[in-house]
């Protein structure tokens, strides 16, 4: 059995009127990267900022190595938070920054010096130990943050949101160089993010938060592949969500009446009946496009291409369904050479590629 | 360039007074006549005098005691304001300000008010039977000149303590704690050297006015309560007037106060340092 770094039991937090959480459980492995995604006043920060001890929560409890840690202030937790604006502070240079910590636990100054120069060596700024934090880009402020939070070595690290403020280059750069971080230290991280591609590149699971609620907590590949939920769909990635209800089930399959036609699919799923009112989502990369009349009995979709959006390694395409929604297919450049808006084109996919969710 | 209106303004309107004022204490007086001099007479004459320097030790111990007292308050105040408040932190300044402008010599007569034998003090405590005489020492004593200074100095030095505040990130106190700073490490470690400006600049308010004032021993002190700033006024008025003799203890304020100042400053820096 693993050793679960964190435990969250039952948590609630209301604020006032206003309730920021609620009833989450859920559980993070000792040496896992988990991701808590989701949009803005979703209650991740919260969530975040109760596990750190800055927050109490209204009920629940939060456990840390099997310790029940719910009324233990933040400043004896053995979690460090990395701020989303680094919080250095401007008096101390990198080096007393990073130091801060260890001066506090009283350690010696030759062993705090240790350990700061192998704090700066994992982050790869050496040279800048003698800098004002003042001095520093937006991406090296980060990284003295982050070493100044794993020199005292927490049990478990908490990152809000901490590349937000930097630009996209510097940002994918980063992602990789935090998860390659982690995986080296084998420490536990809990990092807060809206954006998704941050959370899927880096996570070994992710929790997908939605008003104050945990929607979906699984790997990014399942997230991605296998939303659990409308919302979950069409928060991660890009995708198509064709809206009806379900006319047959049957061992078979099943098939549903939809915005854009009558979809059959070769599956069925326990619990599915008869005049359900289902979403069925389809990422824009998995639809295949084909010009003219596709083989008869194929499933598919005949539409006409609206528009066409270049974007270098890949284009998307709009195609309008007669009397339907429109339908975003993703491509590389050659599969759609030749391919014109007004003409018409049929759409198909696996039915593997299409996942059926139900409204709630 | 930019540089040089201000500092036209400030040789025009601070420089050539000290200066004017720093001849005339090298003068001598006869009768009511300046004679033009060069003597450091009068310089001797105040540090020579027991008098006087008793006057100027307890013009700076009242000073200091007031300002040991304002700044303390003031920072406390300005963290709840700053900290606990926040944004309800603007309307309690407001306060303070409209405080501010009831003006200088009403707030002391306020002090008066409640201070005096018949005061609000003296009263409320005669009324809970906690006295049964009115407490003396309450008005015309060193302590209602120390009460009534920290009183009037109090709002002003609450000014630049939470406009230091101001610019200190909650973050910042929150990643301290974080990584494991007491609330006392907390104020030694990070706020007090974030908001370093604002507590030199309380020092300076609260300190300098209060060695520097002459109203306040004169309408609340009593007789031992004479402040160096009444024996310089007393220099260039009324009768027995000496204008090269109060420049001169002008200056020897100037200077022992500004030593003081710096003195003061590093020693809060490095009591604060870590």
């Amino acid at each position: 059995m693993t050793t679960q770094a964190v435990q969250v039991v039952g948590l609630s937090k209301r604020f006032g009127a206003m309730t920021a959480l609620e009833q989450i459980d859920f559980e993070i492995a000792d040496g896992e990267f988990v991701s808590l995604l989701g949009a803005s006043g979703c209650g991740k920060s919260t969530l975040l900022r109760i596990i750190s001890g800055f927050e109490r929560p209204s009920a629940g409890r939060v456990v840390i190595y099997g310790e029940d840690l719910t009324d233990r202030l933040p400043e004896r937790r053995p979690t460090n938070l990395v701020f989303q604006r680094g919080a250095l502070f401007p008096h101390m240079s990198v080096r007393e920054n990073v130091g801060y910590g260890l001066r506090l636990r009283g350690w010696q100054r030759t062993r705090i010096n240790a350990r700061v120069d192998e704090m700066l060596a994992l982050v790869r700024l050496e040279e800048l130990g003698d800098r004002d934090p003042t001095q520093l880009s937006g991406g090296q402020a980060q990284r003295v943050a982050l070493a100044r939070a794993l020199a005292a070595e927490p049990r478990v690290l908490l990152l809000d949101e901490p590349l937000s403020a930097l630009d996209l280059k510097l940002r994918q750069q980063m992602q990789l160089e935090l998860r390659a971080i982690q995986k080296r230290l084998g420490a536990t991280f809990v990092f807060v993010t809206h954006d998704q591609t941050e959370a899927l590149v880096m996570s070994d699971r992710i929790a997908i938060m939605n008003a104050g609620r945990i929607e979906q907590y699984g790997t990014p590949r399942d997230i991605y592949r296998r939303p659990g939920s409308i919302f979950v769909s069409d928060f991660v990635g890009a995708t198509n969500l064709f809206r009806g209800h379900v006319t047959q089930v049957s061992e078979a399959g099943t098939t549903l009446q939809t915005d854009i036609g009558s979809v059959a699919l070769d599956r069925t799923e326990p619990g599915l009946q008869t005049g359900q009112r289902i979403a069925l989502s389809v990422r824009p990369e998995a639809i295949r496009i084909a010009r003219g009349a596709g083989s008869p009995g194929g499933r598919q979709v005949a539409a006409t291409i609206a528009e066409i959006v270049y974007q270098g390694s890949s284009i998307r395409l709009r195609a309008v369904v007669a009397d339907g929604p429109s339908i975003w297919v993703e491509c590389r450049d050659d599969e759609a050479e030749g391919i014109a808006p007004g003409d018409a084109v049929n759409l198909t996919w696996a039915d593997s590629a299409a996942t059926l969710l139900r409204e709630s | 360039m930019p540089l040089l209106p201000a500092g036209l303004f400030y040789a025009l309107f601070f420089g050539v007074p000290m200066l004017s004022l720093l001849v005339i204490s090298l003068w001598r007086a006869q009768g009511f006549n300046l004679i033009p001099d060069f003597t450091f007479a009068n310089y001797q004459k105040i540090i020579v005098s027991d008098l006087y320097r008793g006057v100027l030790l307890r013009t700076v111990s009242v000073g200091l005691i007031a300002a040991a007292i304002v700044v303390p308050v003031a920072f406390t105040l300005a963290y709840i304001m700053r900290f606990v408040f926040e944004r309800r932190g603007q309307l309690i300044l407001q306060l303070v300000m409209l405080s501010l402008f009831s003006g200088y010599l009403v707030r002391i007569y306020a002090w008066r008010t409640i201070l005096g034998k018949q005061g609000l003090l003296n009263s409320a405590l005669q009324w809970l039977g906690l006295i049964e005489e009115p407490l003396e020492f309450l008005i015309y004593s060193q302590v209602s000149v120390v009460i009534t200074l920290v009183g009037l100095l109090l709002p002003l030095a609450v000014l630049p303590l939470y406009s230091a505040m101001l610019n200190v990130p909650r973050d910042h106190l929150e990643a301290a704690r974080d990584l494991g700073a007491s609330p006392f490490h907390l104020l030694r470690t990070v706020l007090i050297p974030m908001v370093m400006p604002g507590v030199r600049t309380a020092f300076a308010f609260a300190f300098l006015l209060a060695a520097g004032d002459y109203v306040t021993p004169t309408l609340v002190g009593g007789t031992q309560s004479v402040m160096i700033g009444n024996i310089i006024a007393d220099q260039f008025r009324g009768t027995g007037t000496n204008w090269p003799l109060g420049a001169a203890m002008a200056f020897i304020v100037v200077g022992v106060t500004l030593l003081l100042y710096l003195a003061i400053t590093q020693l809060i820096r490095w009591v604060t340092k870590w």
